[in-house]
C-alpha cells in the first residue's frame, strides 16, 4: 500500500512541477518579447535600468533569487506593515518568471536583431506599418530563428523547477526525496527521474514537431 | 506632366555630403537611367526618392503630392500616416530583392494588396498571378524565395512592386547581385515595362541596357547630377569630361 501512497504524492507534486513549468512558459514568453522591445528600444533611461535587471536575473543563481522572493520580499511586506505574503508556490512562479524572461528577452533581442534590414524596407515600400511588418513580417521569421535556443531554454525550466525545493514547496523532487528518506528506499528519486525525462521527451519531441513544420522556408 | 519633381536635394551621413543639391525631374511615362561611379551617390538619391532615407534639405513632389517641402533651409516631410499613403505611389525594386523568406511568391505578392490596400484575398491572388504569368513565373506561385535562383527572385520583387499599381517604379541596381547570365531575364521584364509606358528611375551599370531603355539617362558624380540627356546623347558623345572619363574607362576594362 505505501506504494500507491507513495506514487500518489508523486503525482500530486508532478501537477506542481507541472504547473510551474507551464506558468512560467506561459507569463515569460510574453513578458520576455515585451522586455526586449526595450533593449531594442530608445529609451535610454528605461534601458539602463532593464539593464541592471538582466545582469542581475542572469548573473546570481535562481536557487538565491527563489529565496530572496520566498524570505526577502515576505520579510519586506512584514517590515513595511503589510498583511500580504506570497505563499511558496507564489514565490517560485515569480521568481522563475524574473528569471525566465531575463533569458527570453535576450533571446528575442537576438532574434529580432538578426532579421535583414532589407525586411523592414521592403516593408516600408509596400506600405505597411510598423504594426504590421512586426506581426506579418518579423515575429514569423523570428519564432523560426528562436525555436532552437528557446528550446533549450525550455528543457532547462524543467529541470529548474527542482530548485523550488529548497523553500519547501511540495514539487515532485520534494516529495520524492522526502518519501526516499522515509522509506529508506531508492525508488521514489528513480521514479522522479524517470517524470523528468518523461517531460522532456514529450518537449522535446513537440519542439521536433514546430522546428519540422518551420523548415519550410530558409531565410 | 510631371510624375517626380525634386528640387535642392542634398543629405550627409556621418558629416560627410553624399548628395550636394539634386535636381530632377521625370514625366509620366518616362524611362530615366542614373549611372555614375559607385559611391557617387546614385543609390542615396533613389533611397531619398522614396523616403527610405530622409533628405536635410531639398523638396520632393510625387504625382502633385509634396511629400517633403523646404522650411527655414530644412526638408520637412508630411506626417508619418499621410508619408505612408503616398510613398504608395511609388515601388521599389532592390539590388538584393528583399522578398520575404517566409511567404511563398504567391502570399509575398498578395501581402501588401491584402494588408493595406484590404482587397479580398481571391481577388488580390488572381491579380497576383496575372503578374506572375506577365514576369515569366506562373509556375513558381507556390514555390518559396529560397528555391529562386536570382533572376527569377529579382523578377518576383518586380511583380510584388507592380502588384501595389505604383505610378512609378524606382530600381536600385537591379541586376548587380545576380549572376551575368541571369540579369538578362530581369532587363527583359524591365524593358516590357519600358514599353507599356511604365515610369521608371533605374540606377544601372548596364550601360548597354541603360542605352537601350532608357528616355533620359542621368550622370552622378560626387553627389552631384553632373550631365542628363538621352542615352545616345549621353553615352555616346557627352558633354562633360567627368562622363566622357567614366565612359572611357567602362569601355577599355
Amino acid at each position: 500500500m505505501t506504494v500507491l501512497r507513495t506514487f500518489a504524492e508523486l503525482a500530486e507534486g508532478l501537477g506542481v512541477t507541472l504547473s510551474l513549468f507551464g506558468l512560467t512558459l506561459v507569463i515569460a514568453i510574453p513578458l520576455g518579447f515585451a522586455g526586449s522591445h526595450v533593449s531594442l528600444g530608445h529609451n535610454r533611461t528605461a534601458k539602463f535600468f532593464y539593464n541592471i535587471y538582466l545582469t542581475v536575473m542572469r548573473g546570481t543563481p535562481l536557487i538565491l533569487q527563489v529565496l530572496f522572493v520566498y524570505f526577502g520580499l515576505n520579510l519586506l511586506f512584514q517590515v513595511c506593515g503589510l498583511r500580504f505574503r506570497l505563499d511558496r508556490f507564489a514565490s517560485a512562479l515569480l521568481s522563475f518568471a524574473l528569471n525566465y524572461t531575463a533569458y527570453f528577452s535576450e533571446i528575442f533581442r537576438g532574434g529580432i536583431q538578426s532579421i535583414n534590414r532589407g525586411q523592414y524596407e521592403a516593408a516600408s515600400v509596400l506600405g505597411l506599418t510598423r504594426r504590421q511588418t512586426m506581426t506579418k513580417i518579423v515575429i514569423p521569421q523570428v519564432f523560426k530563428i528562436v525555436l532552437p535556443s528557446m528550446g533549450n531554454e525550455i528543457i532547462n525550466l524543467v529541470k529548474d523547477t527542482a530548485l523550488v525545493s529548497i523553500i519547501a514547496l511540495g514539487d515532485l523532487l520534494k516529495i520524492a526525496y522526502s518519501a526516499s528518506m522515509r522509506e529508506a528506499n531508492v525508488m521514489p528519486l528513480v521514479v522522479a527521474a524517470v517524470f523528468y525525462l518523461a517531460i522532456n521527451a514529450v518537449v522535446t519531441f513537440v519542439l521536433k514537431k514546430i522546428e519540422a513544420r518551420m523548415s519550410y522556408y530558409r531565410i | 506632366m510631371d510624375i517626380l519633381d525634386v528640387r535642392g536635394l542634398s543629405k550627409s551621413f556621418d558629416g560627410k555630403q553624399i548628395l550636394k543639391d539634386v535636381d530632377l525631374t521625370l514625366e509620366k511615362g518616362q524611362v530615366m537611367a542614373i549611372i555614375g561611379p559607385s559611391g557617387s551617390g546614385k543609390s542615396t538619391l533613389l533611397r531619398c526618392i522614396n523616403c527610405l532615407e530622409r533628405a536635410e534639405k531639398g523638396t520632393i513632389v510625387l504625382d502633385g503630392i509634396t511629400i517633403a517641402k523646404e522650411e527655414n533651409g530644412r526638408s520637412v516631410y508630411l506626417p508619418d500616416e499621410e508619408l505612408r499613403m503616398a510613398r504608395l505611389h511609388l515601388g521599389m525594386v532592390f539590388q538584393n530583392f528583399n522578398l520575404f523568406p517566409h511567404l511563398s511568391v504567391l502570399e509575398n505578392i498578395t501581402l501588401a494588396p491584402i494588408v493595406v490596400d484590404k482587397k479580398p484575398g481571391t481577388n488580390a491572388q488572381q491579380t497576383a498571378r496575372e503578374l506572375l504569368a506577365k514576369v515569366g513565373l506562373a509556375d513558381k506561385a507556390d514555390s518559396y524565395p529560397c528555391q529562386l535562383s536570382g533572376g527569377q527572385a529579382q523578377r518576383v520583387a518586380i511583380a510584388r512592386a507592380l502588384a501595389m499599381d505604383p505610378d512609378m517604379l524606382c530600381f536600385d541596381e537591379p541586376t548587380s547581385a545576380l549572376d551575368p547570365e541571369l540579369t538578362g531575364e530581369v532587363l527583359h521584364v524591365i524593358k516590357d515595362l519600358a514599353s507599356e509606358k511604365m515610369t521608371m528611375l533605374i540606377v544601372t551599370h548596364e550601360m548597354g541596357f541603360a542605352k537601350e531603355v532608357a528616355d533620359v539617362v542621368a550622370f552622378v558624380d560626387d553627389g552631384r547630377i553632373i550631365e542628363t540627356g538621352p542615352p545616345e546623347k549621353l553615352l555616346v558623345n557627352p558633354e562633360e569630361e567627368r562622363v566622357q572619363a567614366f565612359l572611357t574607362k567602362l569601355l577599355t576594362v
